[in-house]
């Protein structure tokens, strides 16, 4: 069986991903935006992506002890499937019952994810078993994700983020069409090095047809890379008004919140008054360690960074031009 | 006999420019607390009693008392329901 290996740039960490299941592999670096990783052979993290039985799954990788689960539900994919999670000192386990199940040890900066046959859309294969296992690992190296979009103006990360429907992709495409990069319309990664940067790893977003024919110049502007349940996977790039961008320094974190007024306006805010935003998809982690790793890193950048609240206008012009009003005001 | 708050002591906090932002952990569940909530939040110390708490709370803000303890009330009662105080 053929085997696949890549040695990414991670946000300047050499990331290992390798494997022999050719669903997730295979286009992995069509997939993932990220540069590949020069002058060294010795990754900081590594996420193995192979096929296996159930039999395999759970000589390989055995779920810990039923007092060690953590929460359990339904994940609705292109079928529903049942799964459950697991924490036990530094290593997380999910399970997706038939499908298959990644183990990531935090300590080790590892995960295995193993999967079963293809009931599992790839794409979906994707999300679950290579950008959720990343996702985790790189808390460890103090990257973590939010719930927000971004947009990089005249050098510039600003950010997004509300409740849902607020309007996150939203911005973030309108800022696209006035030709600012985005880096993300759904997750992005904030670390520390000197100054807090905003990153993203892949530059395929997901959107529905009415959101190409009211932000893409054409409908053939980006390359499609899958479709599924009317959600088309665009691959960013192409042209000048499709652009995306790994890193940008963050700037400002700005709240939305949609008023059905043409006018956009933009406040000053308590950045408190973000978490709302912010926490209920950002603060998920598995364990109470990492959620409060993760509220301490949050809570000490919006202390660092400046916030603003939107009141998001409809007139999409309006938007982008107070957006770049307030990026080079700051 | 008064009554002592106790903060639960699974919860974090931050305080960000006079607002404060609670989190539990364990839940994942968080809260926000304007400025007299912050005020009220660190001064439980698990020895002052609720009397002594607004005392300096009416020192730090001028408000009347009688709208103080009526606040005060208010957000006592939040904060037990979120599971954020007890009172031993």
């Amino acid at each position: 069986m053929k085997t696949y290996s890549y040695l990414f740039n991670a946000f300047d960490k050499p990331l290992r991903i390798f494997g022999d299941w050719a669903p997730c592999l295979k286009d992995l670096r069509s997939w993932y935006a990220m540069p590949l990783f020069k002058g060294s052979n010795a990754p900081e993290l590594t996420l193995e992506i192979t096929g296996a039985d159930i039999e395999e799954i759970e000589r390989i990788i055995p779920l810990p002890g039923i007092e060690h689960k953590i929460k359990s539900g339904i994940m609705m994919v292109n079928q529903n499937f049942d799964f459950a999670t697991y924490a036990q000192g530094s290593r997380h386990w999910i399970d997706y019952a038939g499908a298959g199940r990644c183990m990531i040890d935090f300590g080790k900066g590892s995960a295995i994810s193993m999967i079963c046959g293809n009931a599992m859309f790839p794409t979906y294969q994707k999300y679950l078993f290579a950008e959720h296992p990343l996702d985790k690992l790189f808390t460890s190296k103090g990257i973590f994700s939010m719930h927000a979009s971004c947009a990089s103006v005249n050098g510039k990360g600003i950010a997004f983020t509300g409740n849902s429907g607020a309007g996150k992709s939203t911005a973030a495409f309108a800022l696209m069409r006035k030709g600012m990069p985005i880096l993300t319309d759904e997750k992005l990664f904030i670390f520390k090095d000197e100054e807090y940067s905003a990153g993203s790893i892949s530059d395929i977003i997901k959107v529905r047809q009415d959101v190409i024919s009211k932000f893409f110049a054409s409908p053939d502007a980006c390359h499609e890379y899958d479709v599924i349940a009317g959600e088309h996977y665009l691959k960013l790039g192409g042209s000048k008004t499709t652009t995306w961008q790994s890193r940008t320094p963050l700037t400002v974190l700005c709240m939305l919140e949609q008023t059905g007024k043409p006018e956009t306006e933009v406040k000053s805010i308590n950045p408190t008054k973000l978490a709302g935003g912010l926490f209920p998809v950002t603060i998920t982690s598995a364990s109470p360690q990492f959620r409060a790793a993760k509220f301490g890193f949050v809570m000490e950048m919006l202390e660092n960074i400046e916030c603003r609240l939107v009141k998001f206008g409809t007139d999409m012009d309006d938007f982008a031009a107070k957006i770049e009003e307030l990026a080079e005001a700051l | 006999m008064e009554r002592v708050p106790q903060k639960n002591p699974d919860i974090i906090w931050k305080d960000v420019k006079g607002e404060t932002i609670l989190l539990n952990p364990v839940s994942g569940k968080y809260f926000g607390l304007n400025k007299v909530g912050c005020a009220f939040w660190e001064k439980i110390d698990g020895a002052r009693s609720l009397p002594d708490i607004a005392e300096l709370l009416l020192k730090d803000f001028n408000v009347e008392k009688e709208r103080l303890l009526k606040d005060l009330e208010s957000l006592i009662l939040t904060l037990q329901e979120n599971n954020l105080i007890n009172f031993g």
